[in-house]
């Protein structure tokens, strides 16, 4: 008796699924960086040429990485200011271990080991100190680069060890190693956001903090996880840049936590927590490389291209998590009701709702 | 001729202070009121009945100048007006006073009485204001000195200031959507004659609250909506059940919804079945809750209530581990279980839906089975990874069982309706197999169909051998449960059975 309806439902539910014809946000953002592909191979026709392609690459897997690194702060409602000097800590620390003569594989783990562990501070501060990420991280900011200046001693420390060079600046036949490393990221976060149960747990505490905790889930633990993996995977784009620059200093990775943010909520993730996902944000992160690329082909000075950044980082959160929200949302609605006319059963009272939810949650809260 | 004929249809009745006409308003979806009239008499009080979801809100909105209506007219004192904003609303004459009151409490009484003369960069003159408050407050029977700071005021005086806030406009008509809710009763008395001396002065006044002896203790007439119309307007004053029985419908009549409605007997419990499962010793937070001890046995439902601020939400934070506590001990089924978070508690069997399902229960932005599974994700899960098969077919089961609407356990919550987005908390604890469920103000803010349904899944769920703790305000609701605890100033101050609950109405009129 059971079965047949259950199945039955299942039928109804497949195609109810399709009928809503949407561009998820990936979609979108594919659609957007196919858009400043093309304005690029306009403006420049050096731009379509494998030289340059594996530029934007390489130089927007360091960002990609620090992308994910943020998403998973941000999307529990945090902000990770500390990612940029912590990548610039981990380059000091591996050449100073490098240059002392350890094997790449210690200094390597040495170094992630020390990134986590200022994640878990951030961590600590946030969740036992109750003090605001903003804050935190921003301390944090300012503690990771002095001590990566104190460690140093000097300028910069050149890295010679052909083997750490080789993993992090090298290739792997064709295709750059800081660009295999920023997808093995990329898909292992999307993986943990997506299949386990933290990734559940950290979207759930970042959707409502009160309703996860009054779940029974681990927030403390789960937000702690999140600066550790921020930490960590800021350590690993660190190394990247090291690997690339074949040198560790305390001066690089200026500006990158800008960067990342500006990575993460171009890829959609709301600021305000509990939406979003890794794969986007990469995207986000090329779309960004992509325009700074097109803008040095041009020959834009370096001045003009920091006002262009800005403004593209307002644009992309006034989309995501400011006024522009409820402008898509209609939008999306409108299209929606248009291609759900064929089956009026189901969508349009869907997001007829959906289009004022404001409305209808005063009207219903103002109910005793 | 045509003409004249209609103008003089439309001539308004001189002796109205609010005359409402075919008022409509429609969400996507929903039609929230649909032609609705109000006549409001000056120096009369009109009492506003209406089930959750009759559209009672949403006329209260558009009163107050927070929403524009689709459709329809508003007269004042024979006058159409528009507005379309709290500010215009104000100046064509109607004030809205709301539960939760508008005070800014840093300020003193007379900054809060002429806070919207306190813009533009004027120079206020502090003595002035002073004096000007004095008349007013004095009007209304003094009691509260103008230079007190309203944060330290009770919050009967703190309505008294929102009063004379709004009586120093000179309005037309005066709305109190439930101003009683949150007084202490002898504080009820003295609003509620102070509302009849309001009217003498000859204020139209339209007063909403959920008692309805209240509402038939002071109101010349009733009007009664139901699913956006007016189906009923009472000239002299009716019996509380007459009202309740126009406010849900015939279909309704003899349900547990009509029973916490304040008619009838009715019983959500019932199924208590010897062994005590949950035995609470001493509890106590120090600050908002007293020592309270009771026991709760299988297929038992204990109501616990009392006027807002009583304590009994506390107590119900402080049994599932979201409040610490001072002293006290919880024992599950004998055993002393220590119970510091809400982990701790979830872990030891304990559901918890909270007062507000959407900042404190659901994750809207999530879907249906994601949020019905949020509680268990351990048993959802293999090293750490989701049985995503095994989630959908969980919730798909739930949402078949309880009458969950929605097009898939895909859709976000955040697009269900209140009662729907109930069942999909009530959903998550189920498919916890919790033991006890601790629930605060469950039909709060569903209509009365969706209120049925909640009321049933409790009585299924005590049949399956659950015990339910039920917290609400509302004294009816609380005694269709087994037993009834009544909360005053953080104490236990009264038990009753639902049996000496039914036999004597007086005694329920001495726990309020």
């Amino acid at each position: 008796m059971s079965s047949t309806p259950a199945r039955f439902d299942g039928d109804v539910l497949r195609t109810g699924r399709r009928i809503p014809f949407r561009l998820g946000t990936l979609g979108y953002l594919i659609v957007v960086l196919l858009v400043v592909g093309i304005i690029g191979s306009l403006v420049s026709e050096h731009f379509l040429s494998v030289r340059n392609i594996e530029n934007i690459l390489v130089a927007a897997s360091v960002v990609a990485i620090l992308g994910v690194a943020q998403f998973f702060v941000v999307v529990t409602r945090g902000i990770d200011l500390s990612v940029g000097s912590i990548a610039a800590l981990a380059t000091v620390i591996v050449a100073v271990l490098l240059r002392q003569g350890h094997s790449a594989f210690v200094a390597v783990l040495l170094a992630l080991l020390a990134c986590a562990l200022a994640g878990l501070v951030n961590g600590a501060l946030v969740v036992f100190g109750r003090i605001a990420p903003f804050v935190v991280t921003l301390a944090m900011m300012s503690i990771a680069r002095g001590v990566a200046f104190i460690i140093q001693v000097g300028t910069l420390i050149v890295i010679s060890n052909s083997s750490f060079l080789h993993v992090f600046g090298g290739k792997t036949g064709a295709v750059p190693n800081p660009v295999l490393i920023a997808v093995v990221v990329a898909v292992l976060a999307a993986a943990v956001m997506r299949f386990t149960t933290v990734g559940r747990r950290l979207y759930a505490f970042g959707g409502n903090p009160e309703a996860a905790r009054l779940s029974g889930l681990p927030v403390r633990r789960d937000q702690l996880t999140a600066y550790v993996i921020s930490g960590l995977l800021a350590g690993l784009a660190g190394l990247v840049l090291a690997g690339r620059l074949q040198q560790g200093s305390s001066l690089v990775g200026q500006g990158y936590e800008l960067d990342s943010i500006a990575a993460t909520v171009v890829g959609g993730t709301s600021l305000f927590g509990g939406v979003g996902d890794p794969i986007s944000t990469v995207v986000g992160a090329l779309i960004i490389g992509m325009i700074s690329n097109i803008m040095n082909l041009a020959g834009i000075q370096s001045e003009p291209q920091l006002v262009i950044r800005g403004v593209v980082i307002l644009v992309a959160v006034f989309l995501t998590s400011g006024g522009g929200t409820a402008l898509l949302r209609r939008g999306r609605g409108r299209r929606r009701r248009g291609g759900g006319a064929a089956d009026p059963g189901t969508a349009p009272s869907q997001d007829g709702i959906e289009q004022a939810p404001g409305v209808v949650e005063t009207a219903s809260s103002r109910q005793s | 001729m045509a003409k004249v004929v209609d103008a003089v249809v439309l001539e308004p009745d001189h002796g109205l202070a609010l005359d409402v006409r075919g008022l409509r308003k429609t969400y996507p979806g929903v039609v929230a009121l649909d032609g609705v009239d109000l006549h409001v008499e000056r120096g009369a009080v009109v009492g506003l009945a209406g089930a959750n979801g009759a559209g009672k809100s949403t006329l209260v909105n558009i009163l107050s100048g927070a929403q524009a209506p689709d459709g329809g007219e508003i007269w004042v004192d024979g006058r159409p007006v528009n507005f379309v904003s709290p500010h215009e609303a104000r100046a064509a004459g109607v004030y809205t006073i709301f539960q939760e009151l508008s005070l800014v409490p840093q300020l003193s009484v007379a900054e809060n009485i002429y806070l919207d003369e306190l813009q533009g960069g004027r120079v206020v003159r502090q003595r002035d204001l002073e004096r000007r408050s004095v008349e007013i407050l004095d009007s209304l029977g003094g009691g509260v000195d103008p230079r007190d700071r309203v944060g330290d005021l009770s919050l009967a005086q703190q309505q008294l200031v929102e009063i004379a806030k709004a009586l120093k406009g000179q309005p037309s008509v005066l709305l109190l959507d439930e101003p009683t809710t949150t007084l202490p009763p002898r504080e009820v008395d003295k609003l509620l004659e102070l509302m009849r001396s309001l009217a003498t002065s000859g204020v139209g006044l339209i007063f909403i609250s959920h008692r309805l002896d209240e509402v038939t203790a002071i109101c010349d007439s009733v009007e009664v909506l139901r699913d956006g119309r007016k189906v009923t307007r009472f000239e002299s004053v009716p019996a509380p059940r007459e009202i309740v029985r126009a406010m849900i419908g015939e279909r309704y009549e003899n349900s547990l919804a009509a029973a916490a409605a304040d008619t009838g007997a009715g019983r959500i419990g019932g199924q208590v079945r010897g062994d005590v499962v949950l035995s609470v010793q001493g509890l106590a937070d120090g600050q908002r809750f007293g020592p309270c001890s009771f026991e709760l046995r299988k297929g038992e439902a204990l109501g616990v209530t009392g006027l807002l601020g009583s304590g009994q939400n506390e107590l119900a934070e402080a049994l599932f581990g979201s409040r610490p506590v001072s002293a006290g001990k919880i024992q599950r089924h004998g055993r002393e279980t220590p119970v510091r978070s809400p982990r701790a508690a979830v872990a030891a069997g304990i559901g918890y839906i909270p007062e507000d399902r959407k900042t404190e229960g659901l994750v809207l932005g999530m879907s249906v089975r994601d949020n019905t599974t949020l509680a268990s994700l351990g048993t959802f899960s293999h090293g750490g990874f989701l049985r995503r098969a095994r989630e959908r077919h969980a919730a798909e089961k739930l949402v078949d069982e309880l009458h969950v609407k929605c097009t898939d356990v895909g859709q976000r919550v955040v697009t269900m309706s209140g009662g729907n987005q109930q069942k999909v908390l009530f959903a998550r604890w189920l498919v916890r197999s919790s033991e006890v469920l601790v629930m605060v103000e469950p039909t709060r803010g569903v209509d009365v169909g969706a209120k049925e349904e909640i009321y049933r899944l409790v009585r299924a769920y005590l049949e399956g051998g659950g015990a339910v703790l039920l917290v609400t305000s509302e004294v009816a609701e609380a005694s269709l449960c087994d037993r009834v605890l009544v909360m005053s100033m953080g104490r236990v101050v009264a038990e009753a059975t639902h049996e000496e609950l039914q036999n004597s109405r007086d005694l329920l009129g001495h726990l309020r």
